[in-house]
């Protein structure tokens, strides 16, 4: 082939793709080139040959076979529209959910803010010490104290 | 890309998206003695092309609510074959089939009519040659000629149902044509 011309060329004049222009230099070519014109003959003979190869016969019954097929696979319900998401997954999943959050807020409750306990066990002690006459009449006095280690309003009567 | 439909064809495949199966079934027999063909030719077994070729229709079918005519029709078809065909391939060679061993018993002989004893033996002898050095193809070179020179399937549906680029086509073509020739040419040159 000439160096204008890839390689290719010839197979594309072979099938006719080329424009009019390109088909006369492939002839031009081909008229001077022994070797192209071996080559051009052989992949002209080639395809002839591979015609006559022929078409092997479609069996008959496949058309019916794969179209029946169709129409079974059709009529199969698909996996996700075969139950009812609601009522057979989403119901008894939420069920178990609130089942096991209960269980576990019954095993294991939150523990206390440490703070508070401390709090409540000082003003426990507070309270038994001083029964009756408890400077801390209300239970926000008596947490203040608790946590401040002194009464939260002072008065002179307290003095 | 050149869409060639005539009004028949479009209404067949619109109607066969609508699911009315007798639609189904005209398209299905329009194209399915090509797809049986190609694949015989390339998997150089009618057993196995008849299983592939089933395959290739029945996705067809399923998948066919999903074709957007953005791409021929028969080059979207013959995408599927090739897909299965790979496919098919890809498990062979994990399970180390070879083309000699396993399916010798099996290749596909293609049918011819019958000009004369003579002629028939020499025809087949071709055949039989052709065949051979078709298989010997690398497979990629097996499938661009098959869709070419047997299929008779453009250069542009070619390269949508291989996705190649046209270059890409043109070269292999060329390769596969040179190599097939250069197969042949003993047999070519006996006297």
């Amino acid at each position: 082939m000439s160096k204008s011309h890839g390689p290719e060329q010839l197979s594309l004049f072979i099938d006719g793709m080329l424009t009019e222009k390109e088909a006369h230099h492939i002839e031009k070519h081909l008229e001077e080139c022994a070797a192209c014109r071996r080559q051009a003959q052989e992949m002209r003979r080639l395809r002839n040959d591979l015609v006559e190869f022929g078409v092997p016969p479609l069996p008959a019954y496949l058309v019916h076979k794969v179209l029946r097929k169709y129409q079974a696979l059709q009529q199969q319900p698909s996996f996700w529209n075969s139950f009812d998401f609601f009522t057979k997954i989403l119901r008894p999943v939420t069920l178990v959910l609130a089942i096991a959050g209960f269980l576990v807020l019954w095993f294991y409750p939150p523990a206390p803010d440490p703070l508070v306990s401390e709090a409540a066990r000082k003003y426990t002690l507070i309270f038994e010490s001083t029964p009756g006459d408890s400077i801390l009449s209300t239970d926000d006095q008596a947490l203040n104290f608790a946590l401040n280690m002194r009464p939260a309003t002072t008065t002179g009567e307290n003095k | 890309m050149g869409m060639e439909y005539t009004d028949d064809q479009y209404e067949l495949i619109k109607a066969s998206q609508a699911g009315d199966s007798k639609a189904m079934a005209s398209l299905l027999e329009a194209h399915a003695p090509s797809v049986y063909a190609f694949l015989c030719h390339l998997s150089n077994d009618s057993v196995l092309a008849e299983d592939l070729a089933q395959e290739t229709m029945l996705r067809c079918l399923q998948s066919l609510k999903y074709y957007k005519f953005r791409a021929p029709f028969r080059a979207w078809l013959f995408r599927i074959a090739v897909n299965l065909f790979r496919d098919h391939r890809r498990r062979m060679t994990v399970r180390k089939y070879t083309r000699s061993g396993n399916f010798e018993d099996e290749q596909y002989h293609p049918p011819s009519t019958d000009p004369g004893p003579h002629l028939q033996a020499e025809r087949n002898e071709r055949k039989a040659v052709l065949q051979q050095a078709l298989g010997e193809l690398a497979p990629n070179l097996r499938m661009v000629i098959i869709m070419r020179d047997l299929q008779e399937l453009s250069y542009e549906e070619i390269a949508q149902s291989l996705k190649w680029r046209m270059g890409t086509v043109k070269s292999r073509l060329f390769r596969a044509r040179k190599e097939l020739a250069e197969k042949m040419r003993p047999f070519w040159e006996e006297p």
